[in-house]
C-alpha cells in the first residue's frame, strides 16, 4: 500500500481510530495485524517471508540469551509460522475479495489444496528441523552456542536476501563472465519477484540479534512485541531501519500521546506529502525522459537530468521517512532521523551523517567497525571503507550501477581520509562549535558545499543510470560536449517549480539557523501560512499524475 | 480543600490553555487555505467569454478540475458565434472536412483521426507532389470518432488512398461515446460511434446526438440531459458521475485541484488495466475491437476500390507498444501501416513538440513515409 494513495488514507484513519479506542496491548496486536494487512496489500505470499524472518530471529535472539527456549517461546512462533505458510501460501486472496466485488466466494479457488499441503508438511519438517538444531545448540558451550545462534541468523536472513534479491545478479553476471571466455552456460535465471522492503526488514532484525551476540540488548520473550517491531507498517517497506533498543522499549510500554508529539506528527505527515508528491513526482517526468531516451542527448541534459534526480530522489526518499515518522509519533512512537540535511555537506564524511542515516549508521556499527574500522594504517582504513561502500552500494540493488556508486562513494571517502590525513599533520584543525551565521568562513563553507555537490550528483548519475553504456555515454558527455545549451527535456511540473523554491526557503532557514524545529519559533499565524502553502502546493502536485516511492524497490 | 480545588482549576485551565493554543495552528491553516482558494480564483478567474482560446497557463491549470458540467456549461452558448470554438468541433453532423488545393489531379488520400493526423495531411501538402491530402479530424479523436467518421465519409472523398489513425494515449478510449467523458482537462463535447464485438462483426453504438446544435438542445434541458446523462453511463466505457456532474465543489479552486487528482487515477486505472509492462492486453476489449475494426475497414476500403492505411501515433514514453497490438490485425489482411515508432523513437523527447504532437521535421519524414506506403501498395 502506497502512502500516497486514497487506500492508505481510509487505511489510517481506521487504524487510527481503534488505536485511540483500545487499550495497550491490544493496540499492539491490532497494529500487527494492520501490518501485515498494509504489508500484503501488495502481495500477501511474501508475508510469509516476513513471519518467517520474525520467528527465526525470535528464537535465535533467547537462544543466544539464555540457551533454552521456554514452551510458550517455542509453541506460539511455531504455531504463528504453520499457520502463515498456510494462510500466505495455501490461499488465494483473490478469491477470497471476490464477495466484496459482487462476486461469490469459490472455496476451490480459496484453497489451493496442494499448495496448502506442501506449505504445512514443509514448514512442520523446517520447524523439526530448526528446534533439532537449537536442541544441538543448547549442548553447547555457552560463546559456541552464542555463536552458532548467530550465524542461524545471519544464514537465514542473508539467505532470503541472496535469494530474492541477488540471486539473477550473480547468475547473470556469472553466464555473462563464462560465456565471455568461451564456456556456454544454460541461462540461471529464475522468475523471482523481489519482496518489498526485505532489506530494510533483514537489516533491522539482524541488528537484533547481533546486538543480543554483543550483550548490547536483552531480547524479548513477548513474541507478538518483537513481531510488531520486525513488522511495523509505517517503516516497513523503505525504512528508516530501526534499532531493536530504540522500538522495542516503546512497543513493550503504554504510549501516552502527547499534544505535542501530534502536533509534530502532522507536521511531518504534511513535509513528508509535500516532498514526495508536489517535488519528487513533479520532477520524475523530465529525469525519466532524460535517462529513458535513445535519441539525441546533450550536456545540459545530462546535467539537469542528473540534479533533478538529485532532487527527486531526496525528495522521494526523505518524504517516505517523513510520513513514516509522522504517522509513527501520531501513535506515540518515535523512529530515527533518517536525514538531515544532506545537501548542506561539505564531504563525503559528512555526507554520510546526514543521508539514509539508518543504514550508514548500520553499516558502521555491523559491517564496517567488525572489519577493523579506523583502527589501522590508512591503507586498512581505506580497504575497510571501500568494502562497507560497495556491500552498501549493492544493498541498494542488485545491478553493477549500484556497485559502482557504492565504489565511487567509497573511493570519495578514501580520498577525503588521505586529504584530512595530510592536513592534520600539516596543520591540525579544532572542530568549531560557532553556529553558521557567526561562521567567520562562510564563503568557504558554500563552496565546499556547492563543490561536493557536484561530486555528490554525479553519484546519482551513476546510481539513476539504467546501464553501464548509459554511465559511459553520459560521463563522457558531460566531459566533450561541456557548454552546449541545447535543452531537448520538457519543464519540471509547476508544483515542482514552487515546492523546490518553497523547500529550499525552509532547508536554508533551518541549516542556517541550526535548529531542527526552527518552524516552531514562527509566529502561529506565519506556521499556519507555511503549512497551508505546502498543502496547496501537494494538492497542485497531487492533480498530477502519482508515481511510486524510489526506494519500494530496495 | 480549598488548594485541591485551585490545584485542579488551574490545571484544567492550563490544559484548556494547552489545547487553546494547540489549536491556533490548525485554524491558522484552515485561514491559509481559504484565504489561498479565494486568491487563486481572483487572481487565475477563467475568462467568462468562451470565446477566448488561450487564456494564461496558469488560469487554464486551476481551472482543469473543475466538473465536466461546470466547464460545458462555461463553454456552450445556443449562438454559434459565441460559443467556444472548442465546442463546436468533432461533430459528425457536418463533419468537419479540410480540402487541400488539388494538384494537377494528383490522386486523394483522406486522413481520419485526431490532430496528429490531421497535421500528417498538412505535412503531405507540404512535401508530396503526388497526393492530394483530405482530413477528417477531431481533436483528440479517438479511432471510434474516426473510424465512425470514415463510414459517414465513404464515398465522398473519391480517395486513392484512405488513412485510418491509431493513437497509444488514446487508445484505452476506443470504447467511449465522447470526448467529454475522459478529456476532463478541457471536455470536448464532440460524440462518437461506440463499436463492440457482435460475434465476427463490428455492432454499432450511435450517440443520442451527433451536431452542435443537437448538442445544445440536450444540455440546455434538464430532462434530455440527464436522459443523455444516463445513455453514456450505459454505453460509455470512461463515464464517471463524480467528475461530470457540476456541484457547489466547482467553486473552490482547491478542490478542483482534488477532483482533478481523482480524475488522473480514473485515467490512470483506465491505462493500467490496458497497458501492462508487456503492452496493450491482447485479450481485451479495446484491442479486440481495434483488431475487428481495421479489418472491416480494409475490407470496405477494399471493396470501394481504395488503399487502405493505418497510421500508429506512438506517443512519448509509450514505446511501440501500439503497433506491437495492432501488428497480428496488420499481418492477417496485409493492411499497409505507418507505425511512428519506425521514424521517431517514441522515447526520444526530441521528436515531439509540449503539446504531445511530432515536431514538422518528423511529420514531415511521416509524410514522405506514408507516400512510400501507398506507393508500394498500388
Amino acid at each position: 500500500m502506497l502512502f500516497n494513495s486514497p487506500e492508505f488514507i481510509v487505511f489510517f484513519l481506521l487504524v487510527y481510530a481503534l488505536y485511540l479506542a483500545l487499550p495497550f496491548r491490544l493496540q499492539n496486536y491490532m497494529l500487527l495485524v494492520v501490518s501485515y494487512v498494509f504489508y500484503g496489500w501488495w502481495d500477501c505470499r511474501f508475508l510469509f517471508l516476513v513471519a518467517l524472518s520474525t520467528t527465526i530471529d525470535f528464537w535465535v535472539g533467547l537462544m543466544i540469551e539464555n540457551g533454552r527456549l521456554r514452551p510458550r517461546e517455542w509453541i506460539l512462533p511455531a504455531l504463528f509460522l504453520t499457520i502463515s505458510a498456510v494462510v500466505f501460501l495455501g490461499l488465494d486472496p483473490v478469491a477470497l475479495l471476490n464477495p466484496l466485488h459482487g462476486g461469490h466466494l469459490d472455496l476451490g479457488a480459496l484453497v489451493k489444496v496442494p499448495l496448502i499441503g506442501w506449505a504445512f508438511a514443509g514448514i512442520l519438517a523446517f520447524i523439526a528441523l530448526i528446534s533439532l538444531l537449537f536442541w544441538f545448540f543448547a549442548r553447547m558451550a555457552e560463546p559456541a552456542r552464542r555463536t552458532c545462534c548467530l550465524m542461524v541468523s545471519l544464514v537465514t536472513q542473508l539467505g532470503l536476501l541472496g535469494v530474492f534479491k541477488y540471486f539473477n545478479f550473480f547468475a547473470e553476471s556469472l553466464g555473462a563472465a563464462l560465456d565471455a571466455i568461451g564456456i556456454q552456460s544454460s541461462s540461471l535465471h529464475l522468475n523471482i519477484v523481489l519482496p518489498v522492503g526485505v532489506s530494510f526488514y533483514t537489516f533491522q532484525s539482524l541488528s537484533y540479534t547481533i546486538d543480543i551476540y554483543r550483550r548490547q540488548f536483552k531480547p524479548t520473550d513477548r513474541f507478538f512485541d518483537f513481531a510488531l517491531f520486525v513488522a511495523y507498517f509505517p517503516q516497513l517497506q523503505a525504512g528508516p531501519i530501526e534499532r531493536a533498543r530504540q522500538i522495542i522499549p516503546q512497543l513493550s510500554n503504554p504510549r501516552h500521546i502527547t499534544l505535542d508529539q501530534t502536533s509534530r506528527g502532522l507536521y511531518l505527515i504534511v513535509l513528508g506529502f509535500f516532498k514526495k508528491v508536489a517535488i519528487a513526482d513533479g520532477v520524475s517526468p523530465i529525469v525519466d525522459q532524460i535517462f529513458a531516451t535513445g535519441g539525441h542527448v546533450s550536456w545540459i541534459d545530462v546535467v539537469i537530468g542528473t540534479v533533478l534526480f538529485a532532487m527527486q530522489i531526496y525528495c522521494d526518499f526523505s518524504g517516505y521517512t517523513d510520513v513514516a515518522r509522522g504517522i509513527s509519533k501520531l501513535l506515540g512512537i518515535n523512529l530515527v532521523v533518517n536525514f538531515n540535511q544532506p545537501y548542506f555537506a561539505t564531504n563525503p564524511q559528512d555526507f554520510w551523517r546526514r543521508w539514509h542515516i539508518s543504514l550508514s549508521s548500520w553499516l558502521r556499527d555491523y559491517l564496517y567497525v567488525p572489519l577493523g574500522g579506523n583502527r589501522g594504517s590508512l591503507a586498512f582504513v581505506c580497504r575497510n571503507l571501500m568494502i562497507t561502500m560497495v556491500l552498501g552500494g549493492l544493498w541498494h540493488g542488485a545491478a553493477w550501477n549500484f556497485v559502482l556508486w557504492g565504489f565511487y562513494q567509497g573511493l570519495t571517502l578514501c580520498i577525503y581520509r588521505l586529504w584530512i590525513e595530510q592536513r592534520n599533520r600539516s596543520s591540525p584543525v579544532q572542530p568549531s562549535s560557532q553556529s553558521r551565521a557567526m561562521d567567520p568562513h562562510r564563503l568557504r563553507h558554500l563552496i565546499a558545499m556547492a563543490g561536493f555537490f557536484v561530486v555528490i550528483c554525479y553519484g546519482w548519475l551513476l546510481f539513476r543510470a539504467h546501464s553501464l553504456a548509459q554511465i559511459v555515454k553520459f560521463t563522457s558527455l558531460l566531459v566533450t560536449d561541456f557548454g552546449n545549451f541545447n535543452y531537448g527535456a520538457g519543464t519540471p511540473r509547476l508544483s515542482a517549480l514552487l515546492g523546490m523554491t518553497l523547500l529550499l526557503a525552509m532547508e536554508v532557514t533551518q541549516y542556517w539557523k541550526a535548529d531542527t524545529h526552527f518552524y516552531q519559533r514562527f509566529p502561529v499565524a506565519f506556521r499556519g501560512l507555511l503549512i497551508a502553502a505546502m498543502i496547496v502546493v501537494t494538492l497542485i502536485g497531487m492533480s498530477n499524475e502519482p508515481a511510486q516511492f524510489i526506494y519500494f524497490q530496495f | 480543600m480549598s488548594q485541591l480545588s485551585s490545584f485542579i482549576s488551574n490545571s484544567s485551565t492550563s490544559s484548556v490553555r494547552r489545547i487553546g493554543s494547540a489549536l491556533k495552528v490548525p485554524l491558522w491553516v484552515c485561514i491559509g487555505l481559504a484565504v489561498i482558494d479565494v486568491l487563486i480564483n481572483i487572481v487565475f478567474a477563467y475568462p467568462s467569454d468562451p470565446r477566448v482560446t488561450n487564456p494564461s497557463r496558469l488560469r487554464l491549470y486551476f481551472e482543469y478540475g473543475r466538473s465536466t458540467e461546470g466547464q460545458l456549461s462555461r463553454m456552450t452558448r445556443a449562438d454559434r458565434t459565441q460559443t467556444a470554438p472548442i465546442t463546436l468541433s468533432g461533430w459528425y453532423d457536418p463533419l468537419e472536412v479540410q480540402e487541400y488545393p488539388a494538384k494537377s489531379q494528383n490522386p486523394i488520400v483522406t486522413i481520419y483521426g485526431m490532430s496528429h493526423a490531421v497535421r500528417l495531411g498538412q505535412a503531405l501538402g507540404r512535401t508530396s507532389e503526388r497526393f492530394t491530402p483530405r482530413t477528417v479530424g477531431a481533436p483528440g479523436a479517438s479511432t471510434n470518432w474516426s473510424y465512425g467518421a470514415y463510414l459517414r465519409d465513404r464515398g465522398g472523398g473519391k480517395s486513392r488512398a484512405v488513412v485510418l489513425a491509431f493513437m497509444s494515449q488514446n487508445f484505452p478510449m476506443i470504447t467511449t461515446l465522447s470526448a467529454m467523458t475522459w478529456t476532463f482537462d478541457l471536455p470536448m463535447p464532440y460524440t462518437s460511434d461506440r463499436f463492440y464485438l457482435d460475434g465476427d462483426h463490428l455492432g454499432v453504438i450511435h450517440p443520442p446526438y451527433t451536431s452542435f446544435e443537437q448538442y445544445v438542445a440536450a444540455f440546455s434541458d434538464p430532462a434530455k440531459w440527464s436522459t443523455a446523462r444516463d445513455y453514456f453511463a450505459k454505453y460509455d466505457s470512461m463515464f464517471n458521475n463524480f467528475i461530470l456532474r457540476a456541484n457547489v465543489l466547482d467553486r473552490s479552486s482547491l478542490f478542483r485541484l482534488i477532483r482533478r487528482a481523482y480524475a488522473q487515477r480514473v485515467l490512470r486505472n483506465a491505462r493500467n488495466t490496458l497497458l501492462t509492462s508487456e503492452g496493450f492486453r491482447s485479450d481485451s476489449e479495446q484491442v479486440q475491437v481495434a483488431r475487428a475494426m481495421i479489418h472491416e475497414f480494409a475490407q470496405q476500403a477494399r471493396s470501394d476500390g481504395m488503399i487502405p492505411v493505418i497510421f500508429i501515433a506512438n506517443n512519448l514514453g509509450y514505446s511501440d507498444n501500439l503497433f506491437k497490438a495492432l501488428d497480428p490485425a496488420l499481418q492477417a489482411d496485409h493492411v499497409p501501416y505507418l507505425s511512428s515508432h519506425t521514424i521517431v523513437s517514441p522515447d526520444d523527447p526530441r521528436g515531439y513538440l509540449p503539446d504531445s504532437h511530432f515536431t514538422d521535421e518528423v511529420d514531415d519524414r511521416l509524410a514522405r513515409a506514408l507516400v512510400k506506403v501507398i506507393e508500394n501498395s498500388n
